[in-house]
Order: structure tokens, then sequence, then C-alpha cells
């Protein structure tokens, strides 16, 4: 097989640009990895130095709150000694003042208990006469309408009673006449149906009596005066 | 003989109305028998049915001598002409409670044929309701002279004397 030159020149250049690019890479890998190493060798001794100084500090840290602390208990203590003295005067004078105040509390409440208690008793004595005034004038009052009412309500009611009364009477003498009118009318109707039934019969009777009692002769005759009555009658005319 | 005679001579002798329906079957029977072979004889016992005196009227007037076909014409005419008469004539309706005999209707007849006229005849009704006397109607005029009238007007007039003599 043959290669062409251009491509085995370009493919050389190629190779030759590969490995210089390599080569730079290299030395630049082992410069970085010869700064990494003296960087971790720093940092190592600064760990140490970092390491050893806190426990001073610390240590140096503990001594100075100790005596802190031991000054602080040793003002508290005479604070509470001190305070303890203020305490018990100012109870003291507490106690006396609170006395004192009570006292003049108690007087003063004593007082007003009295005042209060003898405006309540004059204001209870007004209020009871007044009120027994009131009593006394609504029990006239009362009884005054109460007499005023009862005339009233007892004319009222006599005039009602007489008015009713009358009313009544009105009333019961108009039905009494009404009805003596209709019993009237009643019996007046039931004579007149007797009267008409009696008469009913005693025409139906008389009828039949003179029906069979008449005779011919009488037949004849009755029948010529009726011709004679027409004749005067002038029927025939 | 003129006929408002013989008219006048059997109206006479009529009384009620039904006389004149007899005289008419007679005279309709009589006509009957002038296309027959009836004798005189036979022919004059039609009227003898009749009432003795109308009878003898109606046979001295027209059956006298037989009918032969030229008096037929006239005899025929004078029979027309009595019908027609009697058919017309005046009647007095005259209602009675009773059943009257023949002298009781002759009494009556004479009675209206001499007081009202000769003509008249009675058309007779009976009606035993109206106990007594007689209704009449003449001319059109009606007329109650029953004792049912009397006796009902003597009640409706006197009716409170009757009532208090029945109480």
């Amino acid at each position: 097989m043959l290669i062409d030159p251009l491509s085995l020149i370009f493919l050389t250049i190629a190779v030759t640009i590969l490995a210089v690019v390599l080569f730079f890479l290299t030395r630049a890998y082992t410069h970085t990895a010869q700064e990494l190493h003296n960087t971790q060798k720093i940092n190592s001794n600064m760990q140490n130095q970092l390491a050893e100084k806190p426990i001073k500090l610390l240590e140096q840290a503990h001594e100075k709150a100790q005596e802190i602390i031991d000054l602080a208990n040793k003002q508290a203590t005479e604070i509470l000694a001190s305070s303890k003295k203020f305490e018990d005067t100012s109870s003291q004078e507490l106690k006396d003042k609170l006395t004192n105040l009570e006292r003049q509390q108690a007087d003063i409440f004593e007082k007003a208990s009295s005042d209060m208690k003898l405006a309540y008793q004059n204001m209870l004595t007004q209020i009871q006469e007044e009120d027994i005034n009131t009593l006394k004038s609504m029990t006239k009052d009362i009884e005054s309408d109460v007499l005023s009412d009862f005339k009233e309500f007892r004319d009222v009611l006599e005039k009602e009673t007489i008015n009713s009364e009358k009313v009544a009477k009105e009333k019961i003498d108009e039905e009494y006449l009404a009805m003596e009118k209709d019993l009237e009318e009643y019996k007046k109707q039931k004579y007149q149906k007797l009267d008409e039934d009696i008469y009913k019969i005693l025409y139906r009777v008389s009828e039949m009596v003179l029906n069979q009692g008449i005779t011919y002769d009488k037949h004849k005759e009755l029948v010529m005066e009726a011709l004679e009555t027409a004749k005067k009658e002038q029927v025939f005319q | 003989m003129p006929q408002s005679a013989l008219f006048d001579q059997i109206a006479m002798k009529l009384r009620v109305k039904a006389d004149v329906s007899q005289v008419l079957v007679s005279l309709e029977e009589f006509t009957a028998t002038f296309f027959s072979a009836k004798t005189l004889q036979e022919q004059q016992q039609i009227f003898n049915k009749l009432p003795k005196e109308i009878a003898y009227i109606l046979t001295a007037t027209l059956a006298k001598e037989p009918i032969t076909p030229e008096n037929q014409i006239t005899i025929k005419r004078t029979i027309d002409e009595l019908a027609n008469a009697l058919r017309n004539c005046k009647n007095i309706q005259l209602t009675i409670a009773f059943q009257p005999d023949d002298a009781t209707i002759t009494l009556f007849s004479d009675w209206i044929k001499k007081n009202v006229k000769p003509d008249i005849l009675i058309d007779l009704q009976f009606d035993k309701s109206i106990v007594g006397g007689a209704l009449l109607i003449a001319g059109g005029i009606y007329k109650d002279y029953s004792v049912r009238k009397n006796l009902a007007t003597r009640f409706q007039i006197q009716r409170d004397e009757i009532l208090e003599l029945l109480t």
C-alpha cells in the first residue's frame, strides 16, 4: 500500500505537535504536583501551630475566669451582707409605716362609715317619711278614685240596667203582641177552616137530604117557578 | 098548505128537541120511499111512529095521496123546507133534577109555547146535582134557578146564623 507523501507529512507534523503538547503537559503537571506538595507541607505546619495555640489560650482564659468568679463571689457576699442589713432596716420601717397607714386608714374608714351611716339613716328616715306620705296620698287617691269609679260604675250599671230592662220590656211587649197577633191569626184561620168544613159538610148534607126529600110534584113546581122567574127577569126576550 | 103554516102546525105540536129528531128521521124515511114500490098505506105508517097529532098533520099534508111523478117534486120541496125549518127551530135548554113524565114535559112545553113563543122547543137535560129547580139557557143567556144555587146563596148569606145554630 502506498501512502500519500502529503498525508505522511501532515501525519508527521501532527505527531510532532502532539508530542510537544504532551511534553509541555507533563512539565506542567510535574510543576503543579510540586507546588501542591509544598502547599500541603505548609498547611501541615500551620495546622500544628494552630493546634498548640488554643489550648494555651483556653488555659489562660480559665485562669482569668476563675479569678473573676472569685471576685464576683466575694462582692456578692458583701452585697448580700449589706442588703440583708438594708432589708432588715427597710422591713422595720415599712412595718412601722404600714402600721401608721393602717391606723390612719382605719380612722378614715371609721369616720367615713360613721358619716355614711348617719347620712344613710337620715336619708332612710327621709325616704320613709316620703314613702309614708306618698302611701297616704296614694291611699287617699285610690280611695277617692275607687269611690268615684264605683259611683260612676254604679250609675252606668244602674242606667244600663234600667235601659236593658226597658229594652227587654219593650222587646217582650213586642214579642207578646206579635205572638198574640199570630195566635189570633192562627185561631182565626183554624176557626175559618173549621167553619168552612162544617159549612161544607152541612151544605152537602142539606143537598143530600133535599135531593131525596123533594117530591115529584115539588120538582115540577120548582121548575115552573124557575120558568116564571125567568119570564119576570125577561130571560126569554 | 103554505109552507109556514105547516111548520107552525108541526112546531105547535113539538115539545122537546128529541121530537124534532124523530120528525126529521120520519121525513127522511118517507122521502126514501119515493123511488120504491111502497104503497100509500105503508108510507103513512112511517108517520104513525110519531106523536098522534104530528102524524095526523104530516099524513094529511104529505101522504094524503100516492106519490106520483107529478107531485113528487112539490112534496120533496115541502119536506126539505120543513126539515130545514125544523133544524133551525129555536129552543130553550132546560136542565132539571128529575126525570119528567110525558105529562110534565107537555106542561113545561105548553107553558113555554104560551109564554114565550109557540114554535120554541125545549132542549131537556137532566142533572141530579142541581137538587131541584132548573138551569136555563135561552138566547145565549144562562140562568141558574136551581135549589143548589139557592141553598148555596142561603148558606152564604145566613152562614153566621147557621154556624151559630150549630155551635
